[in-house]
């Protein structure tokens, strides 16, 4: 098989592993916060969190430019102190894939962790365990099922982001060009052999994956 | 000691109770929507009240004044729900295990399993919650309570939804449990019969507020209003216009016209004739007189003459009753099962009955 090939297969479980790690972590804990904290501005959070979902990637990777950027309102930061930037790097892949997978992961898991009954967590209170203990031997374990799915959803969603990982990312041959970027590059320059290829591979692949997930969930083994 | 003096307002409902309770097993009882539950929680912290303190052995608990709101976990106050709730992913040893901590494990086996014998649950240790039945759940939510050594138990209606004799003998399990811990006990029910077999002291809670206090004696014998007496399900309470006082001998004479009769009550300071007064007469103080025996003169002031209408009979007793006026019935008469068999009533038969002043309760409240 093609090296090059090999590279995008590697690069894009690369980057959704790590994309779905950081969205297990962050996206539980939001979902937590959004769940069974009342605050002020928890809507505006919520809707924030979830836009992602329904704004074109290319909307959602044209705001990533606009906070990460060499000059972002964040990254002119970044590159001020450090030179670097994280645009056009494996990490902005990354980054894309987070934010866009992040609504699947936070919109399962919270409507798991709300399911979990109420009197089990006072239960918990009452006999001495504050939140952090009844988080991880209550809450956790009774939402592992939602928080499982949000991380298969998550994953898949992680595998195929195309379009804000382009617009962050680039299509760097040999650096950041994932699977589907480099699907889209075979296709448009019309090698239908490398493409197809890949297509095939890809969609074995994810589907091995999906179906060891659903197993794993199904059994409800972490 | 457990001291509560609490207000919260909800809006359509408004709590406000101060309450001092002993070592035992204090009852709340009151019909649903008397705010007991709502009490229990903000002794456990599960509700903040809007101004007060609550404090148990001298540990301020919540002071609104003073700013403390101790959260729920640093209490150590137990709490058994009416749904036993117990951790669906854990076993029952696992359960009961939960509360304690800062023990070796060793030391923590031993608990639990001390735990598992002393609340009958030996041989379930490894079973999940779905696997047992209603009343092993609440049992093993009864001993993950006290497991944890609390200092202050409180158990919201815990038996409500289990069978009357899985409740039965959980209540045993309770009373005996009490006894040997000497952890003060805090039950909410509104079931009469629970909470006299289960109370050494009964707070008979409406509307947010306390009606009476006292010993189940108290509460049930002499109810100091009008409500508790309903609530307690008080039989034969009547109302009625005294008409003659008779102070030298502590008696008095109301006419209670709704039933047309007559009747010699005990008499109560400063009361003048014309007042209106209730009072009542526990079923089992009616006697059924018997034609050929003489009558005692302690009876002679209060004798009916009219018939039994109907007869229920209720385990060890019969109820039978009686009715002279044209209501429906007067007289609620509960009489033993010997006593019934031995007199041969019979619906619709006439008889004399009759009751001493001295056991009649005069309700305090004007």
């Amino acid at each position: 098989m093609d090296e090059s090939v090999l590279f995008s297969l590697r690069l894009s479980f690369q980057v959704a592993i790590a994309a779905t790690v950081l969205v297990v972590l962050v996206g539980t804990g939001m979902s937590l916060i959004l769940a069974r904290k009342s605050f002020k501005g928890k809507e505006i959070l919520d809707i924030l969190l979830t836009l992602p979902l329904v704004l074109p990637p290319t909307v959602t990777g044209y705001y990533l430019i606009l906070f990460m950027g060499r000059n972002g309102l964040l990254g002119k930061y970044l590159f001020h102190w450090t030179g670097w930037s994280i645009m056009f790097t494996w990490y902005a892949a990354v980054l894309a894939s987070f934010i866009v997978a992040l609504p699947l992961m936070i919109k399962t898991t919270r409507a798991a962790i709300e399911s979990v009954d109420q009197n089990l967590i006072k239960v918990s209170y009452t006999l001495g365990h504050g939140e952090l203990k009844t988080f991880f031997k209550v809450i956790l374990p009774l939402s592992r099922k939602g928080i499982i799915a949000g991380a298969v959803l998550s994953f898949a969603r992680a595998m195929g982001e195309f379009g804000a990982t382009l617009m962050v990312a680039g299509n760097i041959p040999g650096k950041t060009n994932t699977m589907p970027i480099a699907i889209y590059t075979s296709a448009s320059s019309g090698d239908w052999s490398k493409a197809n290829m890949m297509v095939v591979f890809f969609t074995l692949v994810s589907a091995a994956f999906l179906y060891i997930a659903n197993r794993l969930s199904k059994r409800g083994v972490w | 000691m457990i001291e509560i003096r609490v207000e919260k307002d909800l809006g359509n409902f408004s709590l406000n109770l101060s309450l001092s309770l002993q070592k035992g097993m204090t009852v709340l009882f009151g019909p649903s929507g008397s705010g007991k539950t709502l009490t229990l929680h903000a002794i456990a912290g599960l509700v903040e009240p809007d101004s007060g303190m609550v404090r148990v052995n001298g540990v301020v608990y919540f002071n609104k004044k003073e700013g403390v709101n101790l959260p729920i976990h640093r209490r150590r106050v137990g709490y058994v729900f009416q749904d036993p709730s117990l951790f669906p992913h854990m076993t029952v040893f696992e359960n009961i295990a939960y509360g304690i901590s800062g023990l070796p494990s060793g030391e923590r086996k031993r608990r639990v399993n001390h735990m598992i014998e002393r609340m009958r649950l030996g041989g379930l240790e490894k079973n999940f919650p779905h696997q047992i039945s209603g009343g092993q759940k609440q049992r093993t939510a009864l001993a993950r309570a006290l497991a944890a050594s609390p200092v202050l138990l409180l158990l919201d209606e815990p038996f409500a939804s289990l069978d009357n004799p899985v409740r039965e003998k959980l209540r045993l399990d309770l009373l005996r449990i009490g006894k040997e811990d000497r952890t003060p006990l805090i039950f909410v029910t509104h079931d009469v019969e629970e909470a006299f077999i289960l109370a050494d002291e009964v707070v008979v809670l409406n509307n947010g507020r306390v009606e009476q206090t006292g010993t189940k004696e108290d509460i049930f014998y002499r109810p100091q209003t009008h409500k508790v007496a309903k609530f307690l399900g008080v039989k034969n309470i009547f109302h009625g216009k005294v008409t003659d006082i008779r102070p030298g001998e502590g008696e008095m004479t109301v006419w209670v016209e709704k039933k047309g009769f007559r009747s010699s009550i005990p008499y109560r300071e400063g009361a003048v004739v014309g007042d209106w007064v209730r009072f009542c007469i526990r079923p089992e103080e009616i006697m059924i007189l018997k034609e050929d025996r003489p009558i005692k003169k302690n009876l002679k002031a209060n004798i009916f003459a009219g018939k039994i209408v109907r007869i229920v009979e209720k385990g060890a007793e019969h109820t039978l009753f009686f009715k002279q006026s044209q209501d429906d019935y007067d007289f609620e008469i509960s009489i033993s099962n010997l006593a019934y068999r031995s007199l041969r009533i019979k619906e619709g038969q006439m008889v004399n009955v009759a009751f001493k002043w001295e056991s009649i309760w005069l309700i305090p409240e004007v």
